[in-house]
């Protein structure tokens, strides 16, 4: 173990640290062979030379480097780090720029904490990095659930960059919702239409292709399985094992060539339900009829005992009713979730009775795009449900949606499916009058104000004001409204109504959710990783979400999110392994007491309890999935579990550094643990808040941005900072230690409770604060000298806050008495 | 407490409860008043109290006794908002800061005095009878006005009285 001190006093300009008595105090520090260093600018082209001499000289096996924030040494010196074989979890950063030089002004404190930062990186160093780079093998293929506009965009995109995708659709047609709503806006043609990847046919540069001749389910790369469903899911990231069950069909999908003869053959007829019963159709029948990737399928449920007509009449050979349902396990690398939506159930929004006797004409959006469809029950014909004309409709927005009582969201796309059918039916026949009652007209996507104008254009009247009720005579329907805009009463008396009804998840998700586990939001959609940008993320790496199985969309932006988490994907599939170069959790099974606790303090799934020869059984952990946070480790009882470089007695070693003064210090010393991620980003945020403002000859006058003073972000002195991976990471021993060790105050800094980067870290140091809180009241020491606060860049200023006023409160209290 | 921060509390909570409103207007096509009545909006209502406009509408304003109290409108807000109850409370502070109606004042006095609003004429007993109604039961005066004394109704009215003559 020799261990080298480089410190840095970035461009000379940290002047406010007495460097001299720095390295002096570094000298003596460890015994034989260490040494210390200083450098005017490490960062520089020399002063990386100069390094690089220094480490071949002398051949550290750890370093501590004290200078600018380890953020950005990080960076600067991969190359370097790499160059001279080192992985950087041999180094040890003590951020002497940000978090001292440019906030402490006066010299005996800045030098102090200097000291402090430094001994406590110096303490970390002295454990010897076991940080080894793991290459996990994954599989290339892809599982996809669900054939809708998002299902298919992602499987064509990953087949196209050569994976091997199974699709998995639940009903016995693919195409999803699409189907069933015709056209679609803002190109007003056809909603199934698929994008053309060119894999068959002779018109390969064309934009786009009809889905009945996409030769989607043709492509080599995919493999598609109708009316199936996922039935289990184990595994993690690069080798799921996804078992899915697949219903008969009694169709040989190679051999039929949709003739139709069963079809004529068959005895049965009954209400056809993609035509809204209206119509009839045969138990041997074609789901969707403009969908191609399907083939006859046959449902036994509604055959006569023992007819076997239709495998009589087929001419090919491709019925076989002895068919039976099966189930198969399938291996992929990962998960992609092309759920979609349902409409939320109309019946629910009572005052609107729909399917009530004598309502029979209130329906909903996606039933009167049945209606306006040519291969729809009417073909295509808007008549009432009885075959009578239908001289008005009255659009209804927003039935379950944006409402406390129903659904909460707004379903984003019915404004537009709303304006979609009323130009469609004023371009047939402008004579029908349509009037659209709204909240608010959301037209947010590009060309949507054009085609909401295009309908005002077209006479379609919208009134402002949400239906109290909708009453029937039999003949007519009454639409009780307020036209808010002109403050007046009115009933509008219509033939039909539509309802625009708010976007559910699909059924099922739930059960989904648990066995890939993964969260559910608050709207019952599958949890995005981040709301800004990973929205096709969810926190199980490896399984991504697309569509409206995120929160209802339109159709371009379900490719587009289905496009994104099939490229997200495919980089992590594409590489054929999964590099893991950071630390990840190690659980000591001599020590672990098989209490379990870390398998449900791992947000993350990645702890399992495995069966063993011996001793029957075993905790173990995903490597794929740890993303080395330590939540399973700040709850084990037993300390059975470690991440290495923020291991228990590391994290321990550099608090001793931190607080090596507190005997002769007259000061309260606060020791701040603070994330990797936002926490510590938002000190050094205060740091340069401090140093990269513009400086004003009239601010430069007032006395402005001298170091540390006047300045909205400057703390006070003798607070010591620690960075942990997570915040989740601190267990209650360390924060009891630490006061022990000699800390007076402790600031627990991490990053946004609902924005934590590991899930549920931010949450559960919380909970862990509040509960110590308590007991420290009962230990006779003040709650107060224990604090959490979170915190993000933009808001570094809370921490100040925070600082200051623990400062203020400790000098009262004065220093605990151990 | 003194009886103003009562009231500012009160008036506070309500204000609370309308934040949810987004105008949409299903409140008023529901109202069986509006439908009669165009002067009468809950929906107007919910827009002053999320203006916070109380000039002239909330207090001075009578429309709110307009409202039947049949609460279709809390029934049908998509928010789930109270409207009814909203406009009921209102009308408490209303009569709290003494700015009731002088005809509602009148009612009071004459439920308390007689029991009922309107005196029992001869021919609303003879449609009761046409219509195979029962006879209606003397009003129990006695604790009609014990209701008036427990809830200082009867003192109020007494103020009023005293203020305005």
């Amino acid at each position: 173990m020799k261990i080298g001190t480089f410190l840095c006093n970035c461009g000379g300009s940290l002047k406010n640290i007495d460097w001299d008595e720095l390295q002096n105090f570094m000298k003596d520090k460890g015994g034989e062979g260490n040494f210390c260093v200083y450098h005017e600018g490490l960062c520089s082209p020399e002063g990386k030379a100069w390094f690089k001499e220094a480490v071949n000289r002398e051949k550290p096996t750890s370093i501590v480097f004290g200078g600018c924030t380890p953020k950005t040494a990080g960076y600067l010196f991969e190359d370097t780090l790499k160059e001279l074989n080192m992985s950087p979890y041999q180094v040890v950063g003590a951020n002497l720029r940000e978090h001292i030089g440019w906030i402490t002004h006066e010299k005996d404190h800045a030098t102090r904490d200097a000291k402090a930062t430094l001994l406590g990186a110096f303490n970390k160093a002295t454990f010897e990095s076991s940080v080894k780079p793991q290459e996990i093998e994954i599989s290339e293929a892809a599982v996809i659930i669900g054939a809708g506009p998002a299902g298919i965009q992602a499987a064509q995109d990953l087949a196209e960059k050569g994976h091997t995708v199974h699709l998995i659709e639940r009903n016995p047609y693919i195409g999803g919702n699409a189907v069933k709503l015709g056209t679609f806006f803002p190109s007003e043609d056809c909603a199934t239409c698929m994008p053309n990847v060119g894999i068959k046919g002779l018109d390969q540069q064309s934009v786009r292709r009809c889905h009945y001749r996409s030769a989607f389910d043709l492509h080599p790369n995919i493999n598609l399985y109708i009316k199936s469903e996922v039935t289990d899911v184990s595994g993690a990231l690069g080798n799921y094992s996804v078992a899915v069950n697949t219903e008969p069909t009694y169709v040989k999908m190679d051999k039929c060539v949709n003739c139709g003869l069963c079809a004529e053959a068959c005895p049965v007829d009954t209400p056809d339900e993609m035509q809204l019963g209206l119509i009839t159709r045969k138990a041997a029948y074609l789901p969707a009829a403009h969908s191609n990737t399907t083939k006859y399928v046959i449902n036994k449920n509604e055959c006569p005992d023992g007819c076997t007509k239709c495998a009589e009449a087929c001419p090919v050979d491709a019925i076989d009713l002895s068919m039976t349902a099966k189930t198969q396990t399938i291996t992929a690398g990962g998960v992609i979730l092309a759920t979609g939506f349902e409409e939320y159930d109309p019946k629910l929004v009572e005052e609107y009775h729909y399917g009530a006797p004598g309502y029979e004409n209130v329906v909903t959006q996606s039933e009167l795009a049945a209606f306006l469809t040519l291969t729809g029950p009417t073909m295509g014909r808007l008549v009432k449900k009885d075959g009578g004309k239908v001289k008005s409709l009255v659009i209804i927005n927003c039935v379950g949606s944006r409402s406390q009582k129903y659904n909460m969201w707004c379903s984003n796309i019915c404004c537009m499916i709303g304006i979609k059918h009323a130009i469609k039916i004023k371009e047939k026949n402008p004579k029908i009058d349509v009037t659209c009652c709204y909240i608010d007209i959301r037209a947010v996507g590009a060309n949507y104000e054009e085609f909401y104008n295009k309908a005002r254009d077209l006479g379609v009247k919208f009134v402002r004001g949400r239906p109290a009720e909708i009453e029937s005579d039999g003949e007519y329907l009454y639409v009780y409204t307020e036209d808010s805009q002109a403050d007046e009463m009115l009933t509008i008396k219509t033939d039909m109504v539509a309802l625009s009804m708010s976007m559910v998840a699909s059924p099922g998700v739930k059960e989904l959710a648990e066995k890939l586990k993964i969260d559910i939001d608050e709207s019952g959609y599958f949890k995005s990783l981040y709301s800004k940008f990973k929205t096709t993320e969810t926190k199980q790496p490896g399984v991504f979400v697309a569509g409206t199985a995120i929160a209802p969309a339109d159709i371009p932006t379900t490719k587009i999110r289905a496009g994104f988490a099939a490229s997200h994907l495919d980089m992590i599939l594409s590489k054929g392994t999964v590099e893991k170069k950071f630390p990840i959790a190690e659980i000591d099974n001599d020590k672990c007491t098989l209490c379990e606790i870390c398998i449900a303090a791992c947000p993350f799934g990645a702890i399992q309890a495995v069966e063993v020869a011996n001793p029957g059984i075993k905790v173990e952990v995903s490597p794929t999935v740890c993303v080395g946070c330590g939540q399973c480790a700040s709850s084990c009882p037993a300390s059975a579990i470690t991440i290495d470089y923020y291991a228990e007695d590391q994290i321990l070693k550099q608090v001793e550094g931190l607080v090596y003064d507190w005997k002769e210090n007259p000061d309260p010393i606060i020791v701040t643990f603070a994330c990797w991620e936002c926490a510590y980003s938002a000190i050094d945020a205060l740091g340069m808040n401090v140093n990269y403002r513009p400086k004003t000859t009239s601010d430069l006058k007032a006395g402005h941005y001298e170091i540390g003073k006047h300045i909205a972000g400057e703390y006070p002195p003798n607070i010591r900072i620690l960075p942990v991976q997570c915040t989740g990471n601190i267990s209650a021993r360390m924060i009891q230690k630490t006061f022990s060790m000699g800390a007076d105050g402790i600031i627990i800094l991490g990053c946004e409770e609902d924005k934590c980067h590991y899930d549920t870290g931010s949450k559960a140091s919380g909970t862990r604060v509040e509960i110590l809180k308590t007991m420290l009241e009962y230990a006779g020491i003040d709650p107060d000298r224990l604090e959490k606060e979170t915190i993000y860049f933009m808001s570094c200023d809370r921490f100040s806050i925070t600082a200051k006023k623990m400062s203020k409160k400790l000098s009262k209290l004065g220093k605990l008495e151990r | 407490m003194t009886e103003s921060t009562e009231l500012l509390e009160k008036f506070e909570e309500l204000l609370e409860v309308t934040k949810l409103c987004y105008q949409c207007g299903t409140c008023a096509g529901g109202c069986p008043v509006f439908r009669q009545y165009p002067d009468f909006n809950p929906r107007r209502v919910m827009e002053k109290l999320l203006m916070k406009d109380f000039s002239d509408q909330i207090f001075d304003d009578q429309q709110i006794w307009y409202c039947s109290m049949c609460y279709t409108c809390s029934v049908r807000c998509p928010q789930g908002i109270d409207i009814g109850h909203v406009i009921t409370e209102m009308k408490n502070l209303a009569v709290q800061i003494k700015n009731a109606p002088p005809g509602i004042i009148a009612e009071m006095e004459a439920i308390m005095e007689t029991g009922v609003t309107a005196a029992i004429s001869k021919g609303i007993m003879k449609r009761r009878e046409q219509l195979e109604l029962p006879e209606l039961p003397p009003p129990n005066l006695d604790e009609i006005q014990k209701i008036f004394e427990v809830t200082g109704a009867s003192k109020y009215i007494k103020q009023i009285k005293e203020e305005t003559s």
